[in-house]
């Protein structure tokens, strides 16, 4: 059994557009651009980035949808050109912000069909559904068509879907577009539980939610014009946004701060005086160097007002990468449409 | 909390593709047969086919004027069959389509591990099943009330019963066919199974017999497995001496040539939809909605 989840190398795709009035010539778009991963078994995988990115093209291949245009794609050790079978036994798929579902047919009767397409046997497969849509809060709703089901609730409803065969791997597109702040909660909340629940279980999520990649990924790639542009844990991304962490010191005033610059570790030190306070925005050379820094300023009589430290959000990661914040890049990407 | 082992899944075989098929006509008799209104149900399953009859006797006492009176049997039996066309080839085409465009769980099918093709005659079948009402409709009234030469005593029912299945399996063929386009294309989906079924009302002799064609589409008709079927439910169904497409031919040699070209076209659908499948992930289109 292969080691990693997913693996992809320089994989490409691309559409060839229908000639119009605009186009007359037609054209081809690059959707995915040589892009490259190893997601080993058992992580948490986010995929970063604007709509238009290319993270969903990506995940049609990697779930047998759309075959390559160059490179290639293995999942679970299978590649997606050839092996489609066995990696549909090994995978599952949810979709955020469409309205899918048989609308005539109850929900449970909806889930209990695709328990079948899985071959899961029928008097485990009602089991498992109807212990799926109580952690999910839909259980009340069973017996009511899909077509009476809103938005919310038909996204919860498609989770328990992709959930229903317990698959190896778990593919999350936008899985909260579209819901409401509580719905999306419940929802990354059952990721994580999942998850936490099944080591060895893998979930490649894509998301445009800067928050939801930083709460719920162990790594992330921020895809950006069909290109992957970085690849890290959230934790280590911020920190190599400009330097890291940093401290914000407040303290009595210090007429002149240089001399907290000869304290061992501190690399970098702004100072700038207030109405009787001064405050410090310190980069250290790892956070230890704080109690340097204390005592220094102890040995000088000088109180310590306040004490914080700042940690970059994924944001400012993506806005020193990509040059420009997540949302002016979808919104670019609208006016393109 | 939830039970962390996970249920073995029994795929691969003949037994999955038993089970998808079993699904897939569950599914496709759920939609068919979910008529809330009972007023669209009569509408759908009786006043449609007697309005086909209708029309049927309408043309009889016109072609009857003509010196064809001895049509009538031809008439009931074809139209009587038709409708398995309609339901099951047209049918196969017409979920994938609204499975695509209406519903929007076409790329959750197709990725589950099922054999997609059972599933896609699981639905064409349950479509077919609706058949049943309208085919027994018009031979209710073809009989009784025409007075078309269908005697029980008569029938040569494992002749018929032969027919039939070879005849299904034909439709299931053409129905995987049209698919094969219909997997292709988007726009102009939802028509195409339309006039693809205009096109061999035509030419298999459905309403008259094939002989009055002209050569070149007459020669077409016979490579159809449908102009067959249909011959060889008329030689099931009505007494010997009834007007038939081949007269020529004995009976044994149109059940062959019906069960060969129904294999045929079996392989050619099969191998017609592999490479449109395939063209479909190639070309990004298995899933692309419409905006219809």
């Amino acid at each position: 059994m292969s080691t990693l989840a997913i693996e992809t190398r320089d994989l490409v795709r691309t559409y060839r557009t229908r000639k119009s009035a605009q186009n007359p010539s037609g054209g081809t778009v690059v959707a995915v651009d040589g892009i490259t991963l190893q997601i080993p078994r058992g992580e948490l995988f986010g995929l970063l980035g604007p709509n238009g990115a290319g993270k969903t093209t990506a995940i049609k291949v990697l779930v047998t949808l759309l075959l390559p245009t160059s490179g290639s794609a293995r999942v679970a050790g299978f590649d997606v050109a050839r092996e489609t079978q066995q990696i549909r036994e090994r995978i599952s798929m949810v979709s955020g912000g469409e309205s899918s579902g048989y609308g005539l047919l109850t929900v449970r009767e909806q889930l209990w069909m695709f328990s079948q397409f899985y071959g899961l046997p029928s008097r485990a497969a009602l089991g498992r559904i109807d212990e799926l849509l109580k952690v999910v809060g839909l259980f009340e709703e069973r017996h009511r068509r899909v077509s009476a089901l809103s938005s919310g609730m038909r996204q919860k409803m498609n989770l328990v879907r992709g959930l229903l065969p317990d698959p190896e791997i778990l593919f999350l597109d936008e899985p909260t577009l579209g819901l409401d702040v509580g719905a999306a909660r419940d929802v990354r909340a059952y990721i994580r539980e999942w998850v936490r629940q099944r080591p060895g279980r893998t979930i490649l999520l894509t998301t445009h939610y800067m928050h939801e990649a930083e709460e719920l990924c162990d790594r992330v790639a921020i895809i950006h014009k069909g290109a992957v542009v970085v690849t890290d844990t959230p934790a280590a991304l911020r920190h190599r946004a400009a330097g890291g962490s940093y401290f914000i010191l407040t303290t009595s005033l210090l007429d002149g701060a240089t001399w907290l610059g000869q304290v061992p570790g501190v690399q970098r030190i702004d100072a700038r005086d207030g109405d009787g306070s001064t405050e410090v925005r310190l980069e250290l050379a790892d956070d230890g160097v704080i109690a340097g820094v204390v005592k220094a300023l102890a040995d000088r009589d000088r109180r310590i007002l306040s004490l914080r430290k700042v940690e970059p959000s994924l944001e400012d990661v993506f806005v020193q990468i990509v040059g420009r914040r997540l949302e002016e890049a979808d919104e670019a990407v609208g006016r393109r449409e | 909390m939830l039970a962390s082992s996970r249920v073995s899944p029994s795929l691969g075989g003949a037994r999955h593709w038993w089970r998808t098929l079993r699904v897939a006509y569950w599914l496709g008799w759920q939609i068919e047969s979910n008529w809330t209104d009972p007023f669209l149900f009569f509408v759908y399953s009786i006043a449609r086919p007697l309005g086909s009859v209708l029309i049927l006797v309408f043309m009889y006492y016109v072609v009857g004027r003509a010196g064809a009176a001895g049509l009538l049997g031809f008439f009931v039996v074809g139209t009587a069959c038709w409708p398995f066309v309609v339901q099951g080839m047209m049918g196969t085409a017409w979920s994938l389509i609204s499975d695509r465009e209406h519903w929007k769980t076409l790329r959750y099918v197709y990725t589950s591990p099922i054999p997609f093709r059972a599933y896609l005659i699981g639905r064409a079948l349950a479509q077919s099943t609706t058949a049943v009402s309208a085919a027994a409709v018009t031979l209710v009234v073809g009989r009784w009330v025409l007075g078309a030469p269908l005697h029980v005593a008569t029938i040569h029912f494992p002749y018929t019963l032969v027919a039939f299945a070879l005849g299904i399996a034909s439709v299931l063929a053409l129905g995987l066919m049209v698919v094969s386009a219909a997997i292709l294309i988007s726009g102009e989906a939802w028509r195409m199974p339309e006039g693809v079924g205009a096109a061999l009302y035509l030419i298999s002799g459905a309403v008259f017999p094939v002989s009055v064609l002209p050569p070149v589409l007459r020669t077409l008709a016979q490579g159809v497995p449908l102009t067959w079927w249909l011959e060889a439910m008329r030689r099931g169904l009505l007494p010997p001496g009834a007007v038939t497409s081949f007269p020529q031919m004995t009976d044994r040699q149109v059940l062959g040539w019906l069960a060969v070209l129904a294999a045929v076209w079996m392989v050619l659908a099969w191998t017609a939809f592999t490479l449109a499948e395939r063209r479909a992930r190639d070309r990004g289109v298995l899933d692309r909605e419409s905006a219809f």
